[in-house]
């Protein structure tokens, strides 16, 4: 099985050891990764600031790069909700939303498809680690539900997870809302790492880049980052980028 | 207006609020879930009620005549308002031609929504909010922070401080005692008022009954005692049949205290009670522009039930106030743009993570989180032009950095340079953005995952472009 | 009456504007929606008269509605009078109606308790307010949410299930229904002078830092004496 891998351009700029564990996870399972260089942004931005105009032009490059037959597998929930729902903003037509039918039937993020395709049997992992496993808004919301990553998570050998009471409660990322209303922003993202932090966890796992970025950037100004890491879902499955134990910082 | 980031420091350093917030909320979300749970499954029963208020929303022109036909034949007066003026000056001439010194106003969002208590005032009425809640933000000179708890954003003490000042009530921070105390109060104003106002929970179009949905018993008290009765409710608030109000009685106090059913709903007969004369006012106020908006329409579903605020992470680290109009919290920001006030339409749809608990909580199966994305669209107009202008070109230059191979790898190279030849600059445009301090701003990756992937496999099998690791 | 004719012909323009518009939005927009369907809940009591009371009374316990299940009629009497006594009423609001009529509830209620007062039939909303305790019939009681369903045609009738701090509702178990639509279904129509009140708890609120607080505007107590007859 032969699959097209999109990581987002968040997660390719700043969080590459998880892009690096997404291709390694779908390896794993046997499946064969390629990765189209040419693929950059879904157009979430513009389209979450309310300006659709502005992302049509990505979207249709998007939909032009990826008008193939593989699978297009995204390790980001808001990406995917992005291209199967909010594509429909833009008012596609003829070939366009052609286009758009084609990628919205085969456009899958990382877990939801692992799980969908009965792959997650493939996958044997260990990681000797408390997990707090915190639910990305649109990855929960949106497109997977709680379901497909608790179904893969099964899969990982020695870890402890768990969940914190806030577990569903959104990380205050939101985009541009982090740069509109930053205190606002961090105030969201400071409450559900103290509750998080109490479980005492080695590794703070999202499934989506944007809520990563949010969290470990504010552990990091807390000076807190010896706490904890906060990494995608995949990379406790490969380890890559994972911190040792008692490494800190 | 205040800057609205402003307002938001300001309410988050508010330690007194953060703990009343966090308080109610904790409250009434585990209430909700409770209720919620006796429902055989929540998302089947959104659905039921999400088709009722299609339909209702769907078929209004049809409705709405049937509905005032059904009352006028039994001698309920009927009157239309296109805005909050026309619909004030209504009730305010209902007023002036009976003498009405004192009207209690039993709690209701469409007359906080047209400024109806001050339209009174104004014409020399005396009004009371009767609602506990109401009655205390009304003493205190406040406005409602929540939809179905006005005084929310109060600790009981602050309450009972504003009660002790303002209404000569014994000072007490027990909200038992200080409930009874407002009633007690409340009682001689209910025997002795000429006009009750209240608003309408449904108005059933087939028998005309309309619909009240309430706990204290305020609003009894009023349309029971008062011989003049004024319902005031939004155009949109129509049901076909007792049936459908029926359906939405199952999900509307489940959705909105954590209930199963409130203490009392009353169900009004079209006809008047003997010795007293009832208007039902219907407030238009840019429902009708909702109405034509597109998918924006389904705003008119809207129940009033309050769990989307209830749910909102945002609400719950600013409370109802920031929003700054009568309807805070994610429905708020959906009906902005065709019921809020002007100032309010530009900033307010800031106010969303778009994490979508709204959408999840809504009962009647509003998409929220994404009218939310489309109110935003409706906001720019109301915004200055130089600010949106500004978001637009760095939207686009974003665009075009992201446009190509070539761009998106020159404006990683850029970051990388500018980190390390210019970093104060950097720094500055990334605290302009707020990642700085206690949240610190990303470093770009020394190699980005494209590249490493791409190296990797020409390490494996000596080529980047077939089996593994190639491109499409 | 020229204010009267002024405000007629201002809302007639803005009927017709308002009607206009959505007419203009709905031929853009197209009819849409379907048939609604019922709301199901876990726990379905159905017909079943055991079923439905257990529901009931396990609503009724966690709403704070006292209820009391006696053998007849006979006993009913007694019960009320009794608990009339132990919150030493002085003055009783009846709503008029057929099954007290029949019950003579009126005359019993004096035998056993000589210096109770009664709210005269026809007296004024003043009169009922002063009350103690009011006590009414009901067309139904529904499980599902622990329900007590009331109907009158005239304000000082509405008045005695509201005014008094106490109200007593007087039911037959055979009025039990499970829910609300089943009520529904069942009712033969609706006059268009009769008012419904849903009862499901003494008057509360949780305006002050979400703490409930029984007793407001209305009754701080509710009890239901439900006649196995």
């Amino acid at each position: 099985m032969k699959v097209a891998l999109f990581v987002p351009c968040l997660m390719d700029r700043f969080l590459p050891d998880a892009g690096m564990a997404a291709a390694r996870l779908l390896e794993s399972a046997g499946v064969q990764v390629v990765v189209d260089s040419r693929l950059t942004c879904c157009g979430q931005p513009a389209v979450n600031a309310g300006h659709p105009d502005l992302a049509r032009k990505m979207a249709l490059r998007m939909l032009k790069l990826a008008e193939h037959e593989l699978p297009v597998v995204v390790p980001s929930g808001s990406c995917v909700a992005m291209m199967r729902d909010s594509y429909g903003l833009m008012d596609l037509s003829g070939q366009d939303a052609e286009r758009w039918r084609s990628l919205r039937g085969r456009v899958f993020e990382l877990a939801e498809f692992l799980v969908e395709r009965g792959l997650t049997n493939r996958v044997t992992a260990r990681c000797e680690a408390r997990v707090v496993v915190h639910h990305s808004c649109h990855h929960l919301r949106h497109v997977a539900g709680s379901g497909a990553l608790a179904v893969l998570l099964e899969r990982l050998e020695g870890a402890s997870l768990l969940e914190s009471e806030q577990a569903r409660q959104c990380c205050g990322f939101g985009g541009v809302f982090s740069s509109k209303l930053p205190e606002l922003s961090i105030a969201m993202g400071r409450a559900r790492l103290d509750a998080m932090l109490k479980l005492e966890p080695r590794y703070i796992a999202l499934a989506d880049a944007g809520c990563v970025l949010q969290l470990s950037g504010i552990l990091e100004g807390e000076g807190l980052s010896k706490r904890a890491q906060v990494v995608h879902y995949a990379q406790l499955f490969t380890g890559d980028g994972l911190k040792p134990l008692d490494a800190g910082e | 207006m205040a800057d609205l980031r402003d307002i938001v420091r300001e309410k988050l350093a508010d330690n007194a609020l953060q703990a009343a917030l966090a308080r109610a909320l904790g409250i009434v979300r585990g209430k909700r879930t409770a209720a919620v749970s006796e429902l055989a499954s929540f998302e089947d029963a959104k659905a039921v009620a999400a088709a009722v208020r299609s339909n209702a929303v769907q078929r209004l022109k049809d409705y709405l005549p049937q509905l005032e036909a059904r009352l006028a034949d039994e001698g309920t007066h009927v009157l239309w308002a296109r805005d909050a003026a026309e619909a004030c000056r209504m009730i305010v001439d209902i007023a002036r031609q009976r003498s009405v010194r004192r009207c209690v106003m039993s709690k209701s969002m469409v007359a906080e929504e047209i400024g109806l208590e001050a339209a009174l005032k104004n014409a020399g009425t005396v009004v009371v909010q009767s609602d506990l809640g109401e009655r205390v933000v009304q003493l205190a000179h406040q406005k409602p922070s929540h939809i179905t708890a006005p005084c929310l954003h109060l600790s009981a003490a602050e309450v009972g401080r504003i009660l002790h000042e303002k209404s000569g009530i014994e000072l007490s921070s027990d909200p038992e005692k200080l409930s009874r105390a407002v009633a007690r109060t409340l009682r001689p104003v209910f025997l002795d008022a000429q006009m009750a106002v209240s608003g309408v929970n449904f108005a059933v179009a087939e028998t005309g009954n309309l619909v009240l949905v309430e706990n204290e018993g305020n609003g009894r008290m009023g349309y029971t005692m008062a011989p003049v009765h004024v319902a005031v409710t939004g155009i949109e608030k129509v049901v076909g049949t007792l049936a459908d109000a029926a359906a939405l009685l199952a999900v509307l106090p489940r959705s909105a205290t954590g209930q199963r059913a409130t203490c009392y709903v009353s169900i009004l007969p079209p006809r008047p009670f003997p010795g007293q004369e009832r208007f039902l006012v219907l407030v238009d106020n840019g429902r009708s522009a909702a109405f034509g908006a597109g998918p924006m329409r389904d705003v008119l579903r809207c129940i009033r039930c309050g769990a989307c605020m209830n749910a909102c992470p945002v609400y719950e680290r600013v409370g109802g106030h920031v929003y700054g109009w009568t309807y805070p919290g994610p429905i708020g920001i959906v009906l902005a743009p065709f019921l809020g006030p002007q100032e309010v339409r530009a900033e307010i749809s800031d106010l969303c993570s778009l994490c979508g608990a709204c959408t999840e909580v809504c009962p009647v199966g509003i998409p929220l989180d994404r009218l939310i994305v489309l109110a935003r669209g409706l906001s720019h107009s109301c915004r200055p032009a130089a600010v949106v202008k500004r978001e637009r070109s760095a939207l686009e230059w974003f665009g075009r950095a992201m446009g190509g191979r070539v761009s998106y790898r020159l404006s990683h190279l850029g970051h990388k340079l500018a980190r390390a030849w210019f970093p104060k600059k950097l720094a500055r445009t990334e605290a302009e953005l707020g990642w700085s301090g206690v949240r610190t701003a990303p470093g770009p990756a020394a190699v980005l995952f494209r590249s490493r992937f791409k190296r990797r496999a020409a390490a494996e099998d000596g080529t980047a472009d077939e089996g593994s690791g190639g491109e499409v | 009456m020229t204010a009267d004719r002024g405000r007629q012909r201002r809302t007639g323009e803005a009927r017709e504007e308002i009607l206009g518009r959505l007419e203009t939005a709905y031929r853009a927009a197209g009819e849409g929606g379907g048939p609604a369907g019922r709301i199901a809940y876990a726990l379905e009591p159905g017909r079943d008269p055991e079923m439905l009371l257990a529901v009931a009374r396990e609503r009724f316990e966690s709403q704070e509605i006292g209820y009391h299940i006696l053998p007849g009629f006979q006993s009913l009497v007694d019960s009320v009078a009794n608990h009339l006594y132990s919150r030493q009423a002085r003055l009783v609001a009846l709503q008029p109606c057929g099954l007290f009529d029949r019950l003579d509830l009126r005359h019993g209620l004096a035998r056993r308790l000589p210096d109770l007062r009664f709210v005269d039939a026809g007296s004024g909303l003043t009169d009922v307010a002063r009350a103690d305790v009011g006590i009414t019939a009901c067309e139904a009681v529904i499980a599902q949410t622990g329900t007590i369903v009331l109907s009158a045609t005239k304000r000082e009738e509405l008045g005695v299930s509201l005014l008094g701090g106490v109200h007593f509702c007087i039911a037959t178990v055979d009025q039990l229904t499970a829910d609300l639509d089943s009520w529904l279904a069942g009712r033969p129509g609706w006059a268009p002078d009769e008012a419904t009140v849903l009862i499901s708890g003494p008057s509360r609120t949780a305006d002050i830092e979400k703490t409930v607080v029984i007793g407001v505007h209305g009754p701080w107590k509710l009890s239901l004496f439900l006649v196995k007859e």
